[in-house]
């Protein structure tokens, strides 16, 4: 048979293909791609024997009463002090790792031969990795931590706070990072940083002194604006403490290390010691992480499916944080369990009303959906508990989607002008115009 | 200047007032190495101009594959999660968008293995009654419902020969990179995909006659 044959019918095909169905951007995919990419970050590294064997041996250490020793070289004034006064670590000349868990009443302190200071505010949390003249990187694990960087070194100054990567020439700035809510704040009050990751694309933005740089990861919100008066409220603040709440004392863990690279590794958490203890060397084991979970962000979803089968999805659903039951649900419905993924957002939902995920959880629950009927009251769900959220858009077009296929042809119309109002360059813009054109043209 | 913080637009938008808005979703400034090393450091700016540089062609080559299908967006949804978690692999940045057709088309053979064995088993029925998928316009459904009719009795294999020569369009050199099979492999199996093809259209008139006559479909 003629191969032009062929080739014509195949022409023929991709043209009818691409006139219904041109590929667009779902802000969805994006998100979800953004969202497994962050988790590939944060991703520990192959941890060399040496880390371990040196943890080991400061856990002889301690156990012998001599880490108490080297923790007081090492951490000076972890007692209580009224008004509390940061502790201050000093650094070595070696390659070090600074595990930095602050009190709750108290911040944390890290100096540098150099002269560059980390203050890690009152429940804050963190880690300062230290290769001398070469580089330092920081990672904000939590809360708000302020950074005075002398001018003048060969270092190379890198900091994380969550996606968001902060590059430091000298300065002084303060990072708060709020997890749970995405929220990412910058206080640059002197020198110039240049800030990427997050909702900041491709070579980030640049923020000097005077300036608060605000950014939201959840619906990629980003403000620039003057360096707002400190009493003023509205900025992220540190975890509320309750009065007879104890009190952890500050601990600082150094764990030398050989692993070379400008990754940020992801490392075990600092350990909290009893209320009154002083500050120590403490060495962790790798924590153990969901085997599902690593499956799912391996992107083997029948795998993790089967894992989170075997560990009880009930149970899971009633354990995980929202953003993990986002994941399960995703490997749900990835790998075919359509009624688990609706068990898991559904769980999610309700254990979470309030949380961002819950409205993500909505919108995926519309695409789950059989019935058009349903899918109408997902989207919705979602447009009002996030009317500005990432998936806004997407979800303004799937609903007239849905309307139009529940035959409510006068709801489907009116929120497709709606559609057009809003995203006039959006990606059901083709099928909004299609609906408003019966209207028309009954 | 007011002391309130200034929005940023995500999109460009010449109306905005000084100071001008900046436009989030930006180009790579830096080299293709160092884009490269920015994906395989988890960099989300990096993977959203990945997104913005790949998501059509995957999903293209998705959707030519399967036709329209409920599972398009799914599977898309999974090769870039393919792609995220295998990143690490690439070494040189020049194959970045054969790697991307690389998995996505991995991505497909797995979801179109399945389906076969299924079939096999008669769990599914031969795919005949195909989703028709969102488009009101009605036009070329019957050539699209046709054509994947039977494909979706092809084997996997040469199904996706079939078709990435000849609806995605792509030379012989490149279905064998994208295959990783030599190029007389990639001759031969396009060479069997094309008689099966043919015979299996023999079973639906209209597409008989439209591989024996030559003419476009109306």
């Amino acid at each position: 048979m003629d191969v032009n044959r062929f080739e014509n019918l195949g022409q023929d095909v991709r043209r009818e293909l691409d006139a219904h169905g041109a590929p667009v951007p779902s802000d969805e995919q994006r998100m979800i791609l953004l969202e497994h990419a962050m988790r590939l970050g944060e991703r520990p590294a192959q941890r060399s024997w040496l880390a371990p064997a040196v943890a080991a041996f400061a856990s002889i250490l301690l156990m012998t009463g001599i880490g108490w020793a080297l923790s007081s070289v090492w951490t000076e004034g972890t007692a209580p002090i009224n008004p509390p006064q940061a502790p201050i670590t000093t650094a070595t000349a070696e390659r070090t790792t600074h595990w930095i868990e602050a009190r709750s009443d108290a911040p944390e302190r890290l100096e540098l031969p150099d002269g560059t200071v980390f203050t890690f505010e009152p429940t804050a949390r963190g880690r300062v990795e230290v290769e001398p003249g070469v580089a330092v990187r920081t990672t904000l694990e939590r809360g708000e931590m302020s950074a005075s960087v002398r001018k003048g070194q060969p270092n190379t100054w890198r900091f994380w706070a969550g996606p968001f990567q902060v590059q430091v020439i000298g300065t002084e700035f303060t990072i708060r990072w709020d997890a749970a809510e995405g929220r990412f704040e910058l206080d640059v009050r002197e020198g110039e940083v240049r800030v990427t990751g997050g909702p900041l694309v491709g070579a980030g933005m640049a923020v000097t002194g005077g300036q608060q740089l605000r950014a939201n990861v959840d619906d990629g919100a980003v403000e620039l604006g003057p360096l707002p008066d400190p009493s003023a409220s509205g900025a992220l603040q540190p975890e509320p403490v309750e009065a007879d709440a104890p009190a952890p004392s500050a601990v600082v863990v150094v764990v030398p290390t050989e692993r070379p690279g400008p990754d940020h590794p992801q490392s075990p958490p600092a350990h909290v010691a009893a209320p009154t203890e002083p500050a120590r060397v403490v060495a962790q084991p790798e924590p153990a992480r969901p085997t599902w979970k690593e499956a799912a962000e391996a992107g083997r979803h029948t795998e993790a499916l089967g894992l989170a089968r075997a560990a009880g999805i009930d149970r899971l659903i009633e354990r995980l944080p929202p953003n993990d039951l986002l994941l399960l649900a995703d490997c749900a419905r990835l790998g075919g369990d359509a009624a688990a993924a609706r068990m898991t957002l559904t769980g999610l939902r309700r254990r979470f009303p309030k949380a961002d995920p819950a409205a993500a959880a909505a919108f995926r629950l519309g695409r789950l959906s059989g019935s058009p009927a349903e899918q109408v009251r997902w989207y919705r769900t979602y447009l009002s508990e996030s009317p500005s959220g990432a998936l806004a858009s997407e979800a303004n077009g799937r609903l007239v989607q849905a309307l139009h296929r529940s035959g409510d042809a006068p709801a489907a119309q009116r929120e497709a002008r709606l559609y057009l109002e809003r995203y006039p360059s959006g990606a059901y813009v083709a099928f909004a115009r299609s609906v408003v054109a019966q209207d028309a043209n009954p | 200047m007011s002391n309130a913080p200034r929005r940023l637009s995500a999109v460009p938008n010449d109306a905005a007032p000084d100071p001008p808005v900046r436009v989030l979703r930006a180009a790579w400034h830096g080299s293709e190495a160092e884009f490269l090393q920015a994906l395989q450091d988890g960099g989300g700016g990096a993977w959203s101009i990945f997104y913005d540089r790949f998501a059509g062609m995957i999903h293209a080559t998705v959707r030519r594959q399967l036709g329209r299908d409920d599972s398009v967006e799914d599977l898309v949804q999974d090769a870039l999660h393919r792609l995220v978690s295998s990143v690490k692999s690439v070494r040189d940045p020049e194959c970045l968008p054969g790697w991307v057709r690389a998995v996505t088309i991995n991505t497909v053979r797995s979801e179109l293995r399945r389906r076969y064995v299924r079939r096999i088993l008669h769990f599914d029925s031969a795919a005949l009654d195909r989703a028709e998928g969102d488009a009101i316009d009605h036009d070329g459904r019957a050539l699209l419902r046709s054509v994947y009719s039977v494909l979706d009795q092809m084997s996997p294999e040469l199904r996706i020969v079939f078709v990435l020569r000849y609806i995605d369009e792509h030379s012989l050199a490149e279905v064998a990179e994208t295959c990783e099979w030599s190029l007389a492999t990639t001759k031969r199996k396009l060479s069997r995909a094309q008689q099966r093809f043919a015979k299996l259209a023999e079973q639906l008139p209209e597409l008989r006659a439209r591989l024996e006559g030559g003419e476009r479909w109306t």
